[in-house]
């Protein structure tokens, strides 16, 4: 039989009422806290008994402190004459047990404790929150701003997409922890000022789903959503990263380091180790060749000339939009061409239009025409344009159901040239 | 200001002044209130602790001593007069009181 177990930590740092319940429960059935970190927590067999938890924080403790600080000392010191033993610390957490049933609480006082708690969210949880809404919120519009600029490159890419929404996704999970935490102590306040006790912060319990929501669709993204190899690598960089971090915050910790070089020796060593290993870890992290790519339509198939250039300048793909630029240069004549799937029609104008104004700031000649209904539909197209220049370059927008097509020739395209277009680049 | 955070003590404020009119330690505080109290009014250690942190940054306590961890404390003039005020204020009360509910109510 096991005399130690390590318990999964899902409840919120301040959600007191919650960790009591738990830590009593556990006593009862034998079970009794010897440690706490941030994500388990480590239990020890014994008898089971009737003892009394109790909470209290305390503002100057930090999870980078080496040693216990001063305060966190006297005040351990205080509870132990009245009998209450300090058991486990973690960052502002401190926790206390008693087994007398009639010892005084630790706390005798609602508002006190209430000013306590709130002074301590206001110093450390709730800033946390900030500086990582703020810090997503960045990211966010920055690859926001790409996908309203790019909207085709941006939405073909899984990569793009994945940290697009990974960037939501935990703007979206820190929100509503702040928000949370937030309401339920604005609660707290207007019910201990009305004399009652401070509510169980139901609302965290809650929120805590989106949390664990949020990371179960950030691991599955990584391994399912863009390439497995990728995903993959990413995931175990994530988790090497991690160890590294608190590996090291462990050995500056044992070393006595003061609070500053444990909260940034960690970070630098983990930044350094990753950069360093870089020409190690580029192979895996770049998305795995793809083979030579076909070319929907080639220089050969429009005029016979064999291709003395053929390059792909952006092929990519994702479940929302499939987007490649093609080049073939034969050494008289030359095509350019974008090709673009919409397979999710909720983005099919916002790419038009994007694709439309690139079209019309690009083409050689400014005049252009909008080709008669008769090619049109001949084409089966729901809209194009041609601008043909004088010094003989042919432009063709065309517009299918769910497919664009911007082709750039440097010759104007015969009729049967045309057709061929068509039968190759129709969907 | 801390005057006006102050500006009515709680009971458990009031006896921990009450007992500081003599050094006093931590510990020994609780132990105090008790008593004088007759178990009436407990004050928790955490209660304490950050109510003594309040006090001396509102300067109405003073350290004395610090002997290891514990530190004693005593009352500054300015908490003398805190507490006077208290004192004052709830005197007026029971005065108001008995003048309105009569001694009948009051014996």
């Amino acid at each position: 039989m096991k005399d130690v177990k390590y318990i999964l930590n899902d409840t919120d740092l301040y959600d007191y009422h919650r960790i009591q319940e738990k830590l009593t429960r556990f006593a009862a059935e034998g079970w009794h806290l010897e440690k706490i970190a941030n994500l388990f927590w480590k239990f020890r067999r014994g008898e089971p008994k009737q003892v009394r938890y109790e909470i209290t924080y305390s503002a100057d403790a930090s999870v980078y402190n080496s040693r216990p600080t001063e305060a966190e000392e006297e005040l351990a010191d205080l509870c132990a004459e009245a009998g209450w033993e300090k058991v486990a610390a973690y960052d502002q957490l401190q926790i206390f047990r008693n087994e007398d049933p009639n010892a005084i609480p630790l706390e005798t006082d609602e508002v006190q404790k209430y000013q306590n708690i709130r002074r301590n969210m206001m110093w450390h949880q709730i800033p946390q929150y900030l500086w990582m809404i703020v810090l997503f919120a960045v990211q966010f519009l920055m690859y926001g701003s790409a996908l309203l600029r790019k909207p085709a490159a941006i939405l073909s890419s899984s990569v793009t997409l994945f940290i697009l929404m990974g960037c939501a996704g935990i703007l979206i999970e820190y929100a509503v922890l702040l928000g949370s935490n937030l309401l339920w102590l604005r609660r707290a306040g207007r019910t201990v000022d009305a004399g009652q006790a401070i509510p169980p912060n139901r609302l965290s319990r809650k929120s805590r789903w989106v949390q664990w929501a949020t990371t179960a669709l950030y691991i599955l993204g990584l391994l399912f959503w863009v390439e497995p190899a990728f995903g993959l690598s990413v995931l175990v960089l994530t988790i090497v990263a991690v160890v590294i971090s608190l590996g090291t915050l462990a050995i500056t910790k044992w070393l006595n380091a003061s609070r500053t070089v444990n909260t940034w020796v960690p970070a630098l060593v983990t930044m350094a180790v990753i950069l360093l290993s870089q020409p190690i870890l580029s192979p895996l992290l770049t998305p795995a060749e793809t083979p030579e790519v076909q070319f929907p339509l080639t220089l050969y198939q429009l005029t016979g000339e064999r291709s003395a250039d053929r390059l792909t300048i952006e092929v990519d793909s994702s479940p929302l939009v499939s987007h490649g630029r093609y080049y073939d240069f034969g050494g008289k004549d030359e095509i350019q061409y974008t090709l673009v799937d919409i397979h999710c029609p909720l983005f099919y104008d916002m790419i038009l239009n994007d694709m439309e104004q690139d079209y019309i700031r690009t083409r050689d000649y400014q005049g252009d025409t909008i080709i008669c209904d008769e090619l049109r539909e001949l084409i089966g197209a729901d809209y194009l344009r041609r601008s043909t220049s004088p010094l003989g370059s042919d432009r063709w927008f065309i517009c299918w159901e769910d497919r664009i097509l911007d082709l750039y020739a440097d010759w104007d395209l015969t009729e049967e040239q045309i057709a061929i277009l068509v039968e190759l680049l129709k969907p | 200001m801390p005057r006006e955070k102050f500006q009515a003590l709680t009971e458990q404020m009031f006896y921990i002044l009450l007992c500081l009119k003599d050094e006093c330690c931590g510990t020994d505080i609780m132990t105090r209130v008790e008593t004088l109290t007759g178990g009436r009014v407990r004050v928790g250690p955490g209660t304490l602790y950050n109510l003594l942190e309040q006090f001396a940054e509102a300067d109405f306590i003073c350290q004395t001593r610090v002997n290891g961890r514990r530190r004693s404390y005593i009352l500054t003039d300015r908490g003398r007069s805190v507490l006077r005020e208290e004192y004052d204020r709830i005197r007026i009360q029971a005065q108001d009181y008995v003048q309105l509910m009569g001694e009948e109510e009051t014996s």
